[in-house]
C-alpha cells in the first residue's frame, strides 16, 4: 500500500501596524507528518535574511522590512516551500507555518523485503506496504481484519461481530485444500505461531481461538504483504498463500522524545437485524401447516405447551440477548534516545464487549523495542512484548446468543422456560449458568545482533521467542442442561478445562555483502540459515458434579498431548543494481521440515526477478508527466508445508476418550505411516508497472500474476470399509495430488485530486483506490467423486471448476396447483423430486472483484474521511434460512414467510407451509434440502469507515515537554450496507479444518453478524 | 588476527545449523511408533481389546445395531423421532444418514482392528498355544459377529435369491485401504462360517461373559444357521450350547438388563461401573429406550402393545412396558421399561433365552416336537406363562415366533427375524408395517463416507417402502 501524503502548508498571516525595517516574523516548520523540523534553514526576501529552526521547529526573524515579503524554508532532502507575507506597517508581528515534505516522496520509503530492506523504488518483488496509521482504527478489530482493503491483491473476511474475532486473509486467491490456506505472519523476523484451529470450548460447539489477538495495532509501524514469488521467495518454503510482515514501531535515530496518548470509547451493534415474525405470526403459521397436513383442531404445538400459554406469550430473544456493547481503549507510548540507547515503550489497555451480551475482549498489552549501536560497526536490537487478555465468551450458532434468537429460541416460549430448545437449551438460561472464558499469556522477544566484520560485509545474528499459554476455562452450573429430558435432581454440572501452551523459537544468522561500484551500480549477496522450532502441550479436563471451575491444580494430571515441528532452511538473495536503471534479483531457498520424511524432507524454491526504471533514462528524466516509471517481472517456486505436524508416522495409543474394555486397557491404532508425502510447489510469474505522475501527485500500480500450484496437500478420502479412521474421525490419507491454478490483475490508483499545498484553498481532496480480480481454477484433483472433499454448506471441489463452488439441487419456483417446491433435475427438466443426483455447479464462494475506494476531505484542521469496501460476483449459502423460512425446524421464522403459497393459484415466493419434510420431496429432514433456494449472490458494498478529525497543536510553546500535536475523531464503521442478502454477506465461520476453511467461506448458519460501531478518539501528542 | 577470529565465529554459527540436520527428527510422544507399537502379546491384546471397545460402542452393537433395526419394525411409534432416526424408522435413508454412518464406518473399524490382530499373531512372538489360539479365536469370531451386523443391515437377507447372489457387502480380511467392491451375500455368509468353524476350534470353553468364548462363537453359528433356514446345524450347535454351556437358565426375568447381569448371559458388551470412561456401555441404548427418567426418545407402537397385552398375565407385558397417559391427554404413550437400570448395565448380545428359542424352533422344524416343547415352556413358564404340551410342529414354529418377539423386543431381532420368515415360508406378501419385507429402504443405504472414496461401490437402491 502506498499513498501520497496529505502534504499541508498552512498559513496564518495576520497583518498589523505600519513600521518599517522592524517587522518580525515567527513560525513553526514541520515535515510531512506534522513533526517539528529542526535545523531548517528559513530565508525572507528581499533581505536575505536567514536563520535556522530549534529542536522544536520554531524560528524568529528579525529587523524584517515593509512591504511584501517571502519567507522561504528549507531542508536537506526536502523539497523547499515558501510563501508571501505582507508587513504593511513596517513593524509587523507576523506568524507563519510552513510544511515541508520530502524530494522523492514515497519511493524512497523503506519496504521489508524478507532479511533485508530496500527502499520502494528498488523493489522488483511484489510487496504492499501499509503503515501503522492506515489501518482500521478501530478498537477490538483484531490485527488482520484492520487490514481489509488497505491493499490490492488480498481478500480479508472479518469473522463476525464477536469479541476478540479473527479474520481470513487471502492473498491472490487460494490454492491449498488440507494445508492452511493462510498467509505466513512475520512479526519482526519470528513467523509467530498462528495456530488457526485450536478449538476450545465444547465439542460440537467449539470456537476458534484468534492466534493474533495478542497484537496491538498501536504498536505496528508497518506491514509489507509479500505476493510474488521474488518477494515471497526469500520465505519460500512457507511463502505459498503470501507472506505479511509485521513491523512494529522504534524509536529513530536523533529524534526528539515523543509521549503519545490515545483514548477511545466506542459501540458496539449487529450491521443487520433479521425480521421475525412474532408470536402471533408464528402461531398463525404453524397452526396453517398444521391443516395444510391434512390436520383439524387445533395444532399440536412443539414442546407440549399449551395454546393458551403460546398465545399469551411473545418474547423478544433478540432484546433478551442483545445490548449496545461498549468498548474502549487507551494506548500510550514514549519514546526518546538515552546515550546510544534508543527505546520505544508502550502500554494498550482494550475493554472490548460486543452487542452479543457477556462476550467481551479485555487486552493488557506492554511493548519494548531497544536500538543501540555499540561503536562504529556494530548494532544492536531487541523487542520485548508481554500481553495478557481475558475472551469472555458465548455461545453461538444455535447455542447462543443472536443464533439462538434466529432459530430455537421460540417467540412463544418464556424467557425462564427450561425445555424446548434442543440440545442447545434456553439461551438466556445457558448465560446465565454458563461461565466460558479464555485467558492467554503471550510472549515475544526478539534479539540481533549486526557487525560489520570486514569491509562491506555485514553479519547478522538474530533470536526470536514466541511464548503463548492458553487457558479455556468452561463452567456450566448444573441449574442448567441442555438435555431436556433430565430431571433436576440428576443434573450435573460441566467443568472444562483445556490447555494449550506454545513455545516457538527461531536461530538465524545471515552474511551480506554489497559492493558499491559507482553511485549508479550496487550489488549485493545475502546469504543466511535459519532453524526455527515450535514445541506445544495440550491438555484438557472435564468434571461433572463439581460446585466450580477447574484450576490449573486440578488438571495436574491430565493425560498431555505435545507436539512439535521444525524447519532448518538454508538461503541466499543477489541484488544487483546496474546503471541507475537495471535491478535484478535472484533467490534461492532450500528448506527441510520435520513434517516430512527423509525421502522428501527438503523442498527447493529458486526465484529470479527483473526491473527496469524507466523515468532514470536520460530521454526521460524530464518529463513533465512522469516523476517515475517501473517495469518490474518475477518468476520463481513458493511452497507450503502447513499440515500436522506428525502425519507422516504411523503411529499407536490409548483412545482419546480414555476408554477401558472389561478392566482392560486399549490400544488402538491412530494413523497410517506416510512417508512420501512431499512439498506443495506454487509456481508464480508477476508482471508489473509502477509510475508516478505529476510530481508524484498520481500514483499507479498494476500487475499481473499467474500462480500455478501443483502437489497440492490433499487429506484425500479413503473408504471407510477400510477402516481406517483417523483421531479425527475421518477416513482420510494426506496424499500430493493435484493442481490449482489462480491468476488475476491487481490495480492500485493514489490521487491528491485537490493538492492541500495550493496555499489559497487550504482544502485537499485525496482518493485511495484498490481492487483486484482472482480467477481460480482446480486443473485436476486426482479424484472425480463430487463428495471426495465436503465443506461446509455443500461446497465442494470439481475438476474444472473453481475451488469451492456450491454443489446443490436447482430449485425452480412454487408450484402453483399444490404449493410445492419445484426442482429441476439435471437436465434443467422440473419435478417434484429432490434426489442428490440432481445437484449441479450452482456458483462459485469466491467473488470476482474485490474493490475499495476511499476519499479524504481536508480543510484546515478539519479533515473528513469514508472509504468503502465492495466484494462482487460470489455465492452465498444461509443453511439457517432452510429453518427460518419454513416451519419445519422448530426455528423461528422470517417476516418474509408471509410471501407463501395459501391456497391454489397462489403466485408465492415459499412454499406451502407444512410440518412434514416429506411434503417437500421425499426426505424426512428439511436440514438435508440443500437446494439453490438458500442460496443468495454474495456481493456487498459497504461504507466500512466514516471518521471526522479536527487536529489541534500548541503553537507557542518552545517546551518539548508540553502538547504538540492533538487530534479528535469521531467514526463509525460499517454504517452502510448493500447487498441483496438479508442478513450481512461477510462471512467466515469457525471451521475444524483446514479444507473446510478454505473451501467453504461466505457459508452461514446462524453466524454472528459484523459490527457496525461508533467511536470516538482523542489523541495527543507530547 | 582479530579478523579471523570473526570469521571463525561466523563460519562457526553456519555449519552449527547446517550440521543439525538431525533437528528435523521429531518423533510424537504420548503415542507409539507402529514399528514399536504391537511387538509383544500384551500389545496385541491391547489392539483386541480395542475392537471390543468398538464392538460394545454406542454407534454399534451398543446402540444402533438395535436401534436401527427395531426402529423399521413394527416394534416402535415413530413419535418423538426426528432427523436420522426418522429417516430410519420411515425406511428412507440415504447418503447422509447418521445411523447408516455410523453403523458401517464403526463396523469396518472393528472388522480393520480385528484384522490387525490376526496379522499380528503371524509376526509378534512370546504367545504361548492357548493364548494364541484364544486370541485367534475370538478375533476371528469379532470379525464374523460384525460382517454379519453389517451383511443384515446393508443388504437384502440370505434367501433373497435363490443362489444368494446379490449384493452383500465388501469382506474384509486383511489390513488395508485398499478399494473394495460388495461381495455377494453368499460369500459373505461363507467368510462367515469360515471364521466361525475356525474359532469354535480355537476359543476357550471357560465362562468370561465380557469376551466371546467357545460358547458365544457356536451361540453366533446357530444363528447364522438360524438366518440360512439350515435348521439341522442351528439345531446342533444350540443344543450344544444350552446341554454344555456353563450358563444356567435364570428363573429372573429382569435380570438381563439388570446391573450384574443374567446367569443367562453367554456374552455380553461389558460394563464394570461408570466412574472411569468406557466402563459401561449401553448409553445410546439408555438414551432410545430407558424410561428411568421420563419419556424415551423411542416407544413402542401400538401394535407391540397389543401383541403383549395378548396374555396380561406375561410378566414380560408386566415388566417391560409402561402405559402412561400424556399431560396433553389420551391417545396413550407406551413406554419401553427394559432397559430401566440405573445408568449402566452389560449389554447381553448372546444369551441362552434366544438360543433356547433357536433350539425350539429348529427342532419343530425337524418335527423334534418334546425337545423343541421343552425349550419353549422354558421360556413361557419364566415368563409366568403356563405350559403348552399339546401343540404341533407347526404351531410350535408359530408360537415360538410370538415368544422370539416378546422376549427379543427391542433388541434388534424382530427385523431380520420377519424378513427370515417371508424366506422360510415362502411368503412374498409379508408386510413388515405396511412395506413388504423385500422393499429397498428395509436395507440402509451406504454412507457418503465409502460412496465418495470408492468408485468400486454400488448403492443400495433406496427408499420405495411407503
Amino acid at each position: 500500500m502506498y499513498r501520497m501524503r496529505i502534504l499541508w502548508i498552512v498559513v496564518l498571516c495576520v497583518a498589523t501596524r505600519l513600521i518599517a525595517q522592524n517587522g518580525i516574523v515567527q513560525g513553526t516548520i514541520l515535515n510531512e507528518r506534522e513533526e517539528p523540523l529542526g535545523n531548517a534553514l528559513v530565508v525572507a526576501e528581499p533581505g536575505s535574511i536567514s536563520t535556522y529552526t530549534d529542536a522544536s521547529g520554531k524560528f524568529t526573524l528579525q529587523n524584517i522590512p515593509q512591504g511584501k515579503v517571502t519567507i522561504t524554508a528549507s531542508f536537506v532532502g526536502y523539497e523547499s516551500a515558501s510563501d508571501e507575507v505582507e508587513n504593511e506597517s513596517g513593524n509587523d508581528r507576523l506568524v507563519i507555518f510552513l510544511g515541508l515534505r520530502p524530494k522523492t516522496n514515497n519511493l524512497k520509503e523503506v519496504i521489508i523485503v524478507g532479511y533485508a530492506r530496500q527502499i520502494k523504488k528498488d523493489v522488483i518483488g511484489n510487496i504492499s506496504k501499509v503503515r501503522g496509521n492506515e489501518l482500521t482504527a478501530n478498537p477490538g478489530l483484531s490485527f488482520d481484519a484492520t487490514l481489509q482493503g488497505k491493499a490490492p491483491g488480498i481478500q480479508v473476511i472479518q469473522s463476525g461481530g464477536v469479541a476478540g474475532a479473527g479474520a481470513l486473509i487471502r492473498v491472490r486467491g487460494i490454492a491449498s485444500v488440507s494445508a492452511n490456506g493462510e498467509p505466513l505472519i512475520v512479526l519482526d523476523g519470528l513467523p509467530i505461531n498462528q495456530d488457526q484451529f485450536i478449538q476450545i470450548g465444547l465439542s460440537g460447539n467449539g470456537q476458534q481461538n484468534n492466534p493474533i489477538s495478542f497484537l496491538n495495532v498501536a504498536d505496528i509501524e508497518s506491514v509489507d504483504i509479500f505476493k510474488d514469488a521474488a518477494a515471497a521467495g526469500i520465505y519460500g518454503s512457507r511463502g505459498a498463500n503470501g507472506v505479511v510482515y509485521i513491523t512494529t514501531k522504534r524509536h529513530s535515530k536523533d529524534a526528539p522524545g515523543k509521549l503519545i496518548f490515545s483514548s477511545s470509547i466506542g459501540t458496539s451493534n449487529p450491521t443487520v437485524k433479521l425480521p421475525l415474525a412474532g408470536s402471533t405470526a408464528w402461531l398463525s403459521m404453524y397452526q396453517e401447516a398444521w391443516q395444510n397436513d391434512g390436520n383439524s383442531g387445533k395444532a399440536k404445538l412443539p414442546d407440549g405447551i399449551s395454546w393458551n400459554q403460546a398465545e399469551n406469550t411473545s418474547t423478544d430473544w433478540v432484546k433478551a440477548l442483545t445490548h449496545t456493547g461498549l468498548k474502549t481503549e487507551t494506548n500510550a507510548s514514549y519514546s526518546f534516545q538515552s546515550g546510544k540507547w534508543r527505546l520505544y515503550n508502550s502500554l494498550g489497555y482494550l475493554n472490548a464487549g460486543s452487542y452479543m451480551i457477556g462476550s467481551n475482549f479485555r487486552r493488557t498489552s506492554a511493548r519494548m523495542n531497544g536500538n543501540a549501536d555499540l561503536g562504529k560497526r556494530t548494532r544492536f536490537h531487541f523487542g520485548l512484548n508481554l500481553t495478557e487478555s481475558r475472551n469472555n465468551r458465548q455461545s453461538q450458532g444455535a447455542q447462543g446468543g443472536l443464533g439462538a434468537a434466529y432459530s430455537v429460541a421460540l417467540p412463544i416460549y418464556s424467557l425462564e422456560r427450561e425445555t424446548g430448545f434442543g440440545e442447545a437449551g434456553n439461551p438466556l438460561l445457558r448465560r446465565k449458568y454458563q461461565d466460558w472464558h479464555t485467558d492467554e499469556v503471550r510472549f515475544l522477544a526478539n534479539l540481533g545482533l549486526e557487525t560489520e566484520i570486514a569491509r562491506n560485509l555485514i553479519w547478522e545474528l538474530r533470536g526470536n521467542y514466541d511464548r503463548q499459554d492458553l487457558k479455556d476455562n468452561l463452567f456450566i452450573d448444573k441449574a442448567f442442561q441442555a438435555k431436556d429430558r433430565i430431571p433436576a435432581a440428576q443434573r450435573k454440572s460441566l467443568s472444562q478445562l483445556r490447555s494449550y501452551v506454545s513455545d516457538n523459537y527461531l536461530a538465524n544468522t545471515n552474511l551480506i555483502y554489497y559492493i558499491r561500484k559507482s553511485s549508479h551500480t550496487d550489488f549485493n549477496i545475502l546469504l543466511g540459515s535459519e532453524y526455527q522450532s515450535q514445541v506445544y502441550e495440550i491438555f484438557q479436563e472435564n468434571r461433572n458434579g463439581m460446585d466450580r471451575a477447574l484450576t490449573a491444580a486440578d488438571a495436574a494430571s491430565a493425560p498431555k498431548t505435545w507436539e512439535a515441528w521444525s524447519f532448518l532452511s538454508f538461503f541466499s538473495r543477489v541484488n544487483a543494481k546496474i546503471g541507475d536503471r537495471w535491478l535484478m534479483q535472484a533467490s534461492y531457498r532450500m528448506d527441510g521440515s520435520s513434517r516430512f520424511g527423509s525421502n522428501n524432507r527438503f523442498g527447493q524454491f529458486p526465484s529470479a526477478a527483473l526491473g527496469y526504471l524507466m523515468s532514470e533514462e536520460p530521454w526521460m528524466k524530464n518529463s513533465k508527466v512522469f516523476s517515475f516509471l517501473k517495469l518490474r517481472t518475477g518468476w520463481g517456486y513458493i511452497g507450503s508445508s502447513a499440515i500436522p505436524n506428525f502425519i507422516r508416522y504411523g503411529t499407536y495409543g490409548p483412545p482419546a476418550n480414555g476408554n477401558i474394555y472389561n478392566n482392560q486397557q486399549i490400544l488402538q491404532p491412530l494413523t497410517l505411516a506416510n512417508p512420501n508425502l512431499k512439498w506443495e510447489m506454487c509456481r508464480v510469474a508477476d508482471a508489473g508497472i509502477e509510475m508516478a505522475l505529476f510530481k508524484n501527485r498520481i500514483y499507479l500500480e498494476a500487475s499481473y500474476y499467474n500462480r500455478l500450484t501443483r502437489d497440492v496437500l490433499l487429506d484425500s478420502r479413503i473408504p471407510s470399509s477400510s477402516g481406517v479412521v483417523n483421531p479425527n474421525g475421518d477416513y482420510r490419507y494426506f496424499q500430493n495430488v493435484g493442481s490449482v491454478s489462480n491468476n488475476g490483475f491487481e490495480f492500485l490508483l493514489n490521487a491528491q485530486i485537490i493538492d492541500k499545498l495550493s496555499k489559497s484553498s487550504r482544502a485537499g481532496w485525496s482518493i485511495k483506490f484498490n481492487c483486484m480480480a482472482n480467477r481460480n481454477k482446480v486443473l485436476d484433483m486426482g479424484f472425480t467423486d463430487p463428495d471426495a472433499i465436503v465443506g461446509g454448506g455443500e461446497t465442494r471441489i470439481l475438476n474444472g471448476q473453481p475451488m469451492g463452488v456450491f454443489y446443490l439441487v436447482r430449485y425452480s419456483h412454487v408450484d402453483k396447483a399444490t404449493g410445492k417446491p419445484v426442482f429441476l433435475d439435471k437436465n434443467g427438466k422440473q419435478t417434484f423430486e429432490y434426489n442428490l443426483a440432481n445437484r449441479v455447479v450452482a456458483g462459485n464462494v469466491q467473488p470476482k472483484l474485490i474493490g475499495f475506494l476511499e476519499n479524504r476531505f481536508d480543510k484546515g484542521a478539519w479533515s473528513l474521511a469514508f472509504s468503502f469496501y465492495g466484494v462482487f460476483g460470489g455465492k452465498l449459502y444461509d443453511e439457517a434460512a432452510k429453518r427460518q423460512l419454513t416451519m419445519l425446524g422448530n426455528s423461528n421464522v422470517l417476516t418474509d414467510l408471509e410471501d407463501r403459497w395459501q391456497k391454489p393459484g397462489d403466485d408465492a415466493r415459499y412454499p406451502r407451509l407444512t410440518l412434514s419434510p416429506l411434503t417437500y420431496g421425499n426426505l424426512d429432514n428439511i436440514n438435508n434440502y440443500h437446494s439453490t433456494q438458500w442460496l443468495y449472490d454474495g456481493s456487498y458494498i459497504r461504507l466500512r469507515e466514516l471518521s471526522l478529525r479536527y487536529k489541534f497543536r500548541n503553537e507557542h510553546n518552545n517546551n518539548g515537554r508540553k502538547l504538540k500535536l492533538g487530534s479528535i475523531t469521531l467514526s463509525g464503521f460499517n454504517l452502510w450496507l448493500f447487498s441483496r442478502y438479508p442478513g450481512d454477506p461477510e462471512v467466515i465461520r469457525d471451521y475444524s479444518l483446514a479444507a473446510s476453511r478454505n473451501i467453504s467461506p461466505n457459508v452461514t448458519n446462524l453466524s454472528a453478524p459484523q459490527e457496525r460501531s461508533f467511536m470516538l478518539t482523542l489523541r495527543l501528542e507530547l | 588476527m582479530r579478523n579471523t577470529a570473526r570469521y571463525m565465529v561466523v563460519i562457526l554459527s553456519c555449519l552449527s545449523i547446517a550440521g543439525c540436520e538431525k533437528w528435523l527428527e521429531i518423533k510424537p510422544k504420548n503415542v507409539l511408533l507402529a514399528e514399536d507399537a504391537i511387538t509383544s502379546p500384551a500389545a496385541v491384546q491391547k489392539v483386541l481389546t480395542g475392537a471390543y471397545d468398538l464392538f460394545r460402542d454406542d454407534n454399534f452393537m451398543g446402540g444402533e445395531c438395535w436401534v436401527a433395526a427395531e426402529l423399521m419394525t413394527d416394534n416402535l411409534s415413530s413419535d418423538g423421532l426426528s432427523g436420522s432416526y426418522l429417516a430410519v424408522y420411515n425406511r428412507n435413508t440415504s447418503l447422509f444418514t447418521q445411523t447408516s454412518k455410523n453403523l458401517w464406518n464403526t463396523g469396518y473399524t472393528i472388522i480393520y482392528r480385528c484384522n490387525l490382530v490376526l496379522d499380528a499373531l503371524k509376526k509378534v512372538p512370546g504367545f504361548t498355544p492357548q493364548e494364541l489360539a484364544r486370541v485367534r479365536g475370538e478375533a476371528l469370531c469379532l470379525r464374523a459377529w460384525t460382517h454379519l451386523e453389517l451383511v443384515r443391515l446393508f443388504a437384502q437377507p440370505y434367501g433373497y435369491t435363490a443362489d444368494n447372489s446379490h449384493s452383500g457387502i465388501p469382506i474384509r480380511i486383511k489390513p488395508g485401504t485398499e478399494t473394495l467392491p460388495r461381495s455377494t451375500v453368499a460369500a459373505v455368509y461363507n467368510q462367515i462360517l469360515a471364521d466361525l468353524n475356525t474359532a469354535v476350534q480355537e476359543l476357550p470353553a471357560d465362562m468370561n461373559k465380557g469376551q466371546v468364548n467357545v460358547w458365544a462363537a457356536k451361540g453366533l453359528l446357530a444363528r447364522v444357521y438360524f438366518h440360512q433356514g439350515d435348521f439341522v446345524l442351528a439345531y446342533k450347535n444350540a443344543k450344544d450350547v444350552v446341554e454344555n454351556s456353563p450358563n444356567i437358565f435364570e428363573n429372573n426375568l429382569t435380570k438381563r438388563f439388570g446391573q450384574g447381569g443374567s446367569d443367562d448371559n453367554i456374552f455380553e458388551l461389558s460394563s464394570t461401573g461408570n466412574a472411569k470412561p468406557g466402563q459401561s456401555s449401553g448409553g445410546r441404548l439408555i438414551s432410545a429406550f430407558s424410561s428411568e427418567n421420563g419419556r424415551p426418545m423411542m416407544l413402542y407402537s401400538s401394535d407391540f402393545f397389543n401383541a403383549a397385552k395378548a396374555d396380561t398375565s406375561d410378566l414380560r407385558y408386566k415388566n417391560w412396558l409402561k402405559v402412561t397417559t400424556p399431560a396433553a391427554g389420551p391417545p396413550d404413550e407406551y413406554w419401553p421399561t427394559k432397559m430401566n437400570t440405573s445408568s449402566w448395565f452389560s449389554i447381553p448380545v448372546m444369551h441362552l433365552a434366544e438360543i433356547k428359542l433357536i433350539y425350539a424352533e429348529s427342532a419343530a422344524e425337524q418335527s423334534k416336537r418334546i425337545e423343541a416343547l421343552l425349550q419353549l415352556n422354558d421360556i413361557r413358564n419364566r415368563a409366568g406363562l403356563s405350559d403348552y404340551n399339546s401343540l404341533n410342529n407347526t404351531d410350535i414354529v408359530n408360537e415360538v415366533r410370538k415368544q422370539r418377539r416378546l422376549e427379543m423386543a427391542l433388541e434388534g431381532n424382530r427385523l431380520h427375524d420377519l424378513k427370515r420368515q417371508a424366506i422360510r415360508d415362502n411368503n412374498a406378501g409379508l408386510r413388515i408395517r405396511n412395506a413388504l419385507w423385500n422393499c429397498p429402504g428395509l436395507i440402509l443405504a451406504i454412507p457418503a463416507d465409502e460412496m465418495s472414496a470408492n468408485p468400486k461401490m454400488v448403492q443400495n437402491p433406496l427408499g420405495g417402502c411407503n
